[in-house]
């Protein structure tokens, strides 16, 4: 019997030596993570304690997630508005950076988070995640603090705040506006002796020479959210007049079956069964930017983001951004909107402060400045201009702008308009569509029985 | 005999606290809150069996879920497992390539997820994928079937993407394999026997345990994998290749439904039992 | 007729030799090609050796961060996986007690839990025990998502063993504990390497949780790193692809060295006669 426990003796002695380890390893781990955040800030945590010269109080941390990280567009105005920020104010307030990679994933983990009472401060409220937090009264409206600070209001916007309104509460700040149109190849235009369309049946046309021509016409994707598919199916239906446009403009449809919309839906199945590559249906995004870079279709609709890509040889040819053009849609129409931008989800009046100056900061004039330098993205504001640098550089930038301005028709895209579940539902539907196995009028109805959904 | 009782409940317990802390709080408030309404960002509220009724009356949406999810439980359980025990049987000749061939058929389970997903997207790709490429090499050069999105397909390719599955049921099987005296081959050659005899009479019973374990670890696996079909289909075209824990994840995410979500998996659950029961019944699991 | 059986034989082990094998080139040459190269031609060779992806790949993403910390929740989460669910695999596969049936059942059913349904409730359980954001957490999480299938591959490892084996042992003098450990576990090679592989494949590869569990950069693993290369409007294929082959050569290896022990198992013709 003695043996036994000797034996085993040497089992528990090794097991109790694995057990420290592992926990020594793990405190090593937490020590970490207490003692760097991912931002650089000099002011550790610990100050508090220490007698300071002024009564300097230790920074409110406040916590941040963002999906803007590794390729994505965004990632570099990210990090420099987040460095800036830390410069002017790592004093006062600590952000500690989560970063997410995948918007989905960004998505899921806040309502993980939302559904257990965890949001962090300062949160993206895109793709219907404002209405969750507005819905369970989970974020702070923005009304007080903008009241205070009538710069800060000037700065983004009478339009913009407007759009993030509801009930007269101010729920979000926007950080970008989307003004899009579409992109074609100038040559390929020349080669098939076209300009671009004035109206949609002159659109149509136009890919019919095109194709004539020997190219391929259209960069339609039906995969992930049907990006480049719905900016034209919501161009259609935004400029087909009073009815269309107001329904383009207004937030969770969810009567589909209206007559523009079914024409709509018939001109986009006739685009996708004949004047688009042959993995459309299905297709990603990564797709059809590279079918558009690589020369492979003659138009594709999508945003001032793409731009950069153009002088990318990796992407595309060189020279290539030479060949580009852009141009409103059909009936002098783009998608004009803003974006949902940041909420803040904090709890206490300490950390709401500090959330509002950070999102102050991210969405005022300088934060404005750095997204259209570093981003390509659209300001909110018109007082913030693009640099004689950036001018040099991206001329088609200059006169994206040029043809926005001189747009007459706007509205939003879908993704910005309806309920998530149905941003979700295209890439299933659509083959549907396709394969002519429903009718334009089912597919409405599809898409109406899936938002009714959302009570 | 002496009385091991208590080591037996010490044995035990490890796992039952690992168990009671990783599962048992995810299995009461996922039956509770199959109850309740409960859409993110609010707090549930009580409904009684309204979303049970909802889901097995109702939602056409879930009907096509569940036929597609126990047509692959079954696909699942019986042909790739029938190909992995075939193949460990084969491995375990011996042949020349066999330790080549046992290290290399394993490669495509390590390869983690988003980049699996993104590799078949790029094979079947209708425009430059391999296959398609192939298939034109054979004379029609407009080939160009969408495999993913065309509702012939879709069913078909996503199964296929599950093939390599069928290389864990080689190696689990492979390592029991050890467990067969060789006396019994030696006497069964002495005796004449060919080795498809030997194959199928001597090896194959002996591995009715494994098999069997195979059949459940295959068979449910079904009732957990969505990755793939996330990344490719994502469900589509339609509904047919949603499955149930697809389902499960969209209406909890993308519908903000999480009590609805709830009670489908609780019926998940209840179709696992009865799958495991099953087959453990029917491979007699358990004995010696 | 047997000749055509081992062309048969043949042309199966071929197939799926090229069907494993095929998979891992290509992403091997993916990680040497851009964006454009990959999505207009999959059977081409790369225009040249973008080693520059790899090193992208390391530049974008907190790579060697996340490689320790895959190792360590890797090597731990495995071995307390296999050592928890080896003991009580012994007892279900060897002795009778009541309720025992029951108990199987009950575990079994964690084989059937939908993951998705699990993300909020564990990250209330973790966040409470005050594991949230630790590799612990981690670890302790991955050892129990690997319960059910080690425990059924130990189980029916263990029923394989001739209970002649342990009889000899008792009638040796020997006691429970002592036999488990030094008797029973140096002949269950093969099955606990076996386990071993999948649950180190599991803890080695797992996305979904790692993001919800953890917060830090500190404390997450590689299969995160992998979507940084993906996004909505931005992805980077190439560079995605040599962090793919980054992340899978160390799995390969412990596949490989576990391989060996499954392999001496096997030769030695184990416990028999």
């Amino acid at each position: 019997m003695r043996k036994v426990f000797y034996k085993s003796g040497g089992t528990i002695a090794s097991a109790l030596m694995l057990t420290t380890l592992v926990m020594s390893i793990s405190a090593c781990g937490s020590n970490q993570a207490a003692n760097n955040s991912t931002t650089p800030t000099n002011s550790p945590v610990a100050s508090s304690k220490s007698d300071n010269h002024s009564a300097d109080q230790a920074p409110v941390k406040i916590k941040y997630l963002t999906y803007r990280v590794g390729t994505h567009a965004s990632a570099k105005l990210e990090a420099e508005q987040i460095r800036q920020f830390n410069e002017k104010y790592g004093k006062e307030v600590e952000v500690q950076v989560e970063e997410i990679p995948s918007d989905s994933a960004y998505e899921d983990k806040i309502k993980i988070l939302a559904a257990s009472g965890d949001i962090p401060d300062v949160v993206m409220g895109k793709n219907g995640i404002n209405d969750i937090l507005i819905k369970g009264n989970l974020a702070t409206p923005f009304n007080d603090y903008l009241d205070k600070d009538p710069e800060w209001k000037s700065e983004i916007g009478e339009e913009a705040i407007a759009a993030n309104t509801r009930d007269g509460k101010v729920w979000s700040i926007s950080d970008q506006k989307q003004n899009i149109g579409y992109f074609y190849n100038k040559e390929m235009f020349e080669k098939a002796g076209i300009q671009p369309a004035q109206t949609w049946d002159e659109f149509m046309s136009n890919n019919e020479k095109l194709k004539a021509a020997g190219f391929v016409p259209l960069a339609l994707m039906t995969g992930e959210n049907a990006w480049t598919t719905n900016l034209i199916l919501a161009s259609i239906v935004g400029t087909s007049g009073e009815a269309g446009n107001k329904f383009m403009n207004t937030l969770h449809p969810v009567d589909f079956n209206t007559p523009e919309m079914i024409d709509a839906l018939d001109k986009v199945k006739t685009m996708l069964q004949q004047d688009t590559t042959k993995d459309a249906l299905g297709a990603g995004y990564a797709n059809v930017a590279n079918n558009f870079c690589q020369g492979k279709a003659a138009i594709i609709a999508n945003g001032p983001w793409m731009i950069g890509d153009f002088s990318d040889t990796t992407k595309c040819a060189a020279g290539f951004d030479q060949k580009v053009g852009v141009s409103a849609f059909p009936g002098n129409g783009m998608i004009s909107s803003y974006e949902v931008g940041y909420m803040i989800g904090a709890k206490t009046p300490e950390t709401r402060d500090a959330a509002e100056k950070f999102i102050r900061f991210k969405t005022g004039l300088e934060g404005q400045r750095i997204a259209l330098e570093l981003g390509n993205v659209m300001p909110v504001s018109d007082q913030v201009q693009p640099s004689e640098e950036f001018k040099q550089k991206y001329p088609l930038f200059v006169e994206s702008i040029e043809v926005s301005n001189q747009s007459k028709i706007h509205y939003s895209a879908f993704d910005s308009i309806v309920y998530p579940n149905v941003t979700d539902a295209w890439k299933l539907w659509y083959p549907e569509l396709v394969f002519n196995k429903s009718t334009a009028e089912e597919f409405a109805k599809k898409l109406s029985d899936i938002a009714a959904k959302n009570k | 005999m002496v009385n091991h009782k208590g080591y037996i409940v010490l044995f035990l317990l490890p796992t039952i606290i690992l168990f009671a802390l990783v599962y048992a709080v995810s299995m009461v408030i996922l039956f509770g809150t199959s109850f309740t309404e409960w859409s993110t960002g609010l707090k549930p509220v009580f409904v009684g069996f309204s979303n049970y009724t909802r889901m097995l009356f109702e939602d056409t949406s879930f009907k096509e879920g569940f036929w597609n999810t126990a047509l692959w439980v079954l696909l699942q359980s019986t042909l790739h497992v029938l190909i992995g025990v075939v193949f460990a049987v084969i491995l375990n000749m011996r042949e020349f390539y066999w330790k080549f061939a046992r290290t290399v058929f394993m490669f495509p389970n390590i390869i983690s997820g988003a980049a699996v997903g993104m590799l078949f997207l790029c094979m079947l790709n209708p425009d430059f994928g391999v296959v398609n490429s192939f298939i034109r090499l054979f004379g029609n050069s407009d080939y160009a079937q969408n495999w993913f999105m065309d509702y012939a397909t879709a069913f078909l390719s996503v199964t296929m993407t599950w093939l390599p599955y069928a290389a864990v049921v080689t190696i689990l099987i492979l390592a029991e394999i050890a467990a067969i005296p060789d006396s019994l081959f030696e006497s069964a050659r002495i005796d004449g026997a060919s080795e498809i005899k030997i194959n199928l009479f001597i090896i194959i019973p002996m591995l009715r345990n494994i098999i069997g374990t195979c059949v459940i670890l295959a068979g449910t696996s079904m009732l957990q994998k969505m990755d793939i079909i996330m990344m490719t289909t994502g469900g589509g075209p339609g509904n047919t290749t949603m499955n149930l824990p697809m389902y499960i994840y969209k209406t909890a995410f993308m519908d903000n439904d999480f009590g609805y979500s709830n009670s489908i998996g609780v019926f998940l659950i209840c179709f696992g039992i009865v799958f495991v029961l099953l087959i453990r019944y029917l491979f007699r699991i358990g004995s010696q | 007729m047997k000749i055509a059986l081992s062309i048969c034989r043949y042309l199966f082990v071929f197939l799926i030799i090229l069907l494993s094998l095929g998979p891992f080139l290509w992403v091997l040459m993916a990680s040497f090609k851009t964006n454009s190269e990959i999505l207009s031609n999959s059977l081409s060779w790369p225009a040249s050796l973008r080693v520059s992806n790899y090193i992208k790949a390391f530049e974008i993403a907190p790579l060697s961060r996340f490689y320790a910390n895959s190792v360590i929740v890797g090597v731990f989460g495995t071995f307390l996986n296999l050592l928890i669910l080896g003991m009580s695999a012994y007892v279900l596969a060897r002795f009778q007690f009541r309720g025992k049936k029951l108990l199987m059942v009950v575990l079994s059913l964690s084989l059937l839990i939908p993951g998705t349904a699990m993300l909020q409730p564990l990250y209330l359980t973790v966040n409470t025990l005050g594991l949230y954001d630790r590799l612990i957490g981690l670890i302790i999480v991955y050892a129990g998502f690997g319960l059910p299938v080690s425990l059924y591959i130990l189980s029916s490892y263990f029923l394989t063993i001739p209970k002649e084996i342990e009889e000899s042992a008792y009638l040796d003098g020997a006691g429970f504990i002592r036999t488990f450990f030094k008797i029973i576990l140096p002949i269950s090679k093969p099955g606990f390497s076996t386990a071993a592989v999948l649950q180190f494949l599991l803890c080695w590869n797992e996305f979904q949780f790692v993001m919800i569990l953890t917060s830090g950069n500190q404390n997450r693993t590689l299969p995160l790193a992998l979507y940084y290369f993906k996004s909505q409007f931005a992805s980077d294929y190439g560079v995605m692809f040599a962090a793919t082959m980054v992340v899978i050569v160390p799995s390969i290896l412990v596949y490989i060295l576990l391989q060996r022990q499954v392999i001496s198992g096997l030769a030695a013709g184990a416990v028999k006669g």
